[in-house]
């Protein structure tokens, strides 16, 4: 079933002065399935993190249409948590109350959102510092606490924009497994956005690419569960990604399925 | 022996303390409150104070030695032993002095919890939205160009002579700085943390009092703080020309017609103590009880 479709959406924004509009995306259509795991890439600046906003509801297209579950997307829901790229914890909580910020809207009862709000904490491996401020923690360690949150509102879609861009390699990496793990055990739709495409490999079952502003399908492939980086089909497609990134942005869609 | 810089001096001490500290603990406790740090802050406050005093000791002996004619310049000593006489219950003025005190004090309080309540107010009205901060910023920053004592015409033709025209000057010179720095302050919030309220489910309401007001706190005091010393200046200044029978400002004036300089010269020290109390204990504690709850300092 089409959990998320976009369908031709563009997006533009007027600059400072007000005299033109810069177009971001132009006549975007992608239909999202229930439980996919679909990682969107392309150059900076494609225009992915604002496709990403319009789904959440953050921002309307100018033109065409999203809907989620068939509805039209017009305003944010606690239906599709948003994981940002930014450290967005409040400051003067501590991690165990920015966890359970994420349910006030949705469970008016204390004790169940403590108990909730727990509980996931304790998924991304965070209990002892429950009652840590946030600026006592790592980078990696902030956007753990904001995963936590999100996946503690038991979101119907998951949308990460690049959670992990702001940290190191190694760190990524565990957190992108973190997130892997998470997701098989807790199947739900997920659209990431990243620029890396390791992380795409790693995490997606489909993988679309934009191309540069104006920001396009340009192709899009499948995955099946096989996650092994260096098995030959998957070194394959690493480079068929990798070439079809370095090639110009033209406007081709094709879907290729590899068994 | 070694001689250290301040900063190299804190630096030891600090290896010291960890040296000592048992090796699972992860932090040491700093003692900020040594008796050293405490007279080395005294000593700063005093040295200060001292030139403010001899500031006035040489313009009051220059101007007693070689300028006078027939009054003389109130000097330190003479200003305090009357200040003290008054404190020990010589009238000033028909009233004690803590009478004039109070009501200074209490036509301060109303003035000034009218503004912050309208401030606050039109602060976070201006931040609801884009239009509404342009449109709103006009009358703002013209309130804030008309100095207090330019509302006399309109206290008068509103108010009257007397206790309302001066809480009137006192509260419309307050409202400006308090407005601005809400409004400010609420802005500057994060768009991120807006969206995660959004996200999470809030209402309108619920964003103002779950994430805008914690996050604006600090302006929202640093703006209550210079509105306070807005409010303090008119008072005084309001209270010399508005025509009230009692009160601190009106001392000021009423003894100069009386060439009763000295009186003058202890209603502003009072004056001044007040305000640095206020300023220095009072708003610089919520000021940095605020930034504590934020930890806006090192945060990111």
């Amino acid at each position: 079933m089409t959990v998320i479709s976009v369908e031709n959406v563009s997006m533009a924004y007027a600059d400072r002065k007000g005299k033109n509009a810069k177009i971001v995306l132009r006549d975007v259509n992608i239909d999202i399935n229930e439980n996919e795991f679909v990682c969107l890439i392309g150059p900076s600046g494609c225009g992915k993190t604002t496709l990403l906003n319009m789904i959440a509801g953050f921002e309307r297209p100018v033109s065409g249409k999203i809907s989620y579950r068939g509805q039209e997307i017009i305003e944010p829901s606690y239906e599709r948590g948003v994981v940002f790229q930014e450290y967005s914890l409040l400051p003067w909580m501590n991690v165990l109350g920015n966890v359970e910020f994420g349910l006030e809207g949705k469970e008016k009862d204390k004790e169940k959102r403590k108990a909730t709000a727990e509980r996931y904490l304790s998924m991304v491996g965070l209990s002892d510092f429950a009652d840590h401020r946030p600026n006592l923690l790592s980078g990696g360690m902030k956007q753990r606490v904001a995963i936590a949150r999100t996946l503690a509102m038991e979101p119907d879609v998951l949308l990460m924009d690049e959670p992990f861009s702001a940290l190191d390699e190694q760190t990524r990496g565990k957190l992108d497994r973190e997130i892997l793990e998470i997701w098989k055990h807790n199947k739900r739709t997920v659209i990431f956005v990243t620029h890396n495409v390791d992380e795409a490999l790693l995490l997606g079952t489909r993988i679309i690419m934009l191309s540069a502003a104006p920001g396009q399908v340009i192709k899009e492939w499948s995955l099946g569960d096989d996650r092994e980086m260096t098995s030959e089909r998957m070194v394959r497609l690493r480079k068929d990604i990798i070439d079809t990134l370095h090639l110009c942005p033209c406007a081709v869609r094709s879907v290729i399925t590899i068994e | 022996m070694q001689i250290l810089s301040n900063s190299e001096k804190k630096r030891t001490d600090i290896g010291k303390l960890v040296s000592e500290t048992p090796k699972n603990s992860d932090s040491v406790v700093l003692k900020d409150d040594t008796p050293e740090r405490i007279a080395r802050n005294v000593i700063i406050f005093l040295v200060g104070i001292l030139i403010v005093f001899a500031v006035w000791f040489i313009v009051a002996w220059y101007y007693n030695t070689f300028q006078r004619h027939t009054l003389s310049f109130p000097e330190p000593v003479e200003t305090f032993r009357q200040m003290f006489s008054y404190l020990g219950g010589e009238s000033m003025l028909r009233f004690s002095i803590f009478t004039h005190l109070f009501a200074t004090i209490e036509r301060w309080i109303i003035g000034y919890v009218i503004a912050a309540v309208i401030g606050i107010f039109i602060g976070m009205t201006l931040a609801t939205s884009e239009r509404a901060y342009q449109i709103g910023m006009v009358p703002v920053n013209i309130l804030q160009m008309i100095p207090g004592l330019a509302w006399i015409p309109v206290a008068f033709l509103l108010f009257g002579l007397g206790n309302n025209t001066a809480i009137f000057i006192i509260a419309v010179s307050a409202i400006s700085p308090i407005a601005m720095n809400v409004a400010a302050g609420i802005r500057r919030v994060p768009r991120v943390n807006i969206r995660t309220a959004q996200m999470v489910g809030l209402s309108k309401m619920q964003m103002f009092d779950r994430v805008l007001l914690p996050y604006a706190a600090v302006d929202i005091v640093t703006g209550l703080r210079v509105g306070m010393a807005n409010a303090w200046r008119m008072l005084i200044a309001a209270e010399m020309v508005v025509g009230v029978a009692v009160g601190l400002g009106y001392t000021i004036s009423q003894s100069v017609y009386m060439l009763d300089y000295v009186t003058s010269f202890v209603c502003i020290i009072i004056i001044c103590i007040i305000g640095l109390f206020i300023d220095k204990v009072v708003f610089a504690r919520i000021e940095s009880f605020a930034k504590e709850r934020l930890r806006t300092e090192v945060n990111e």
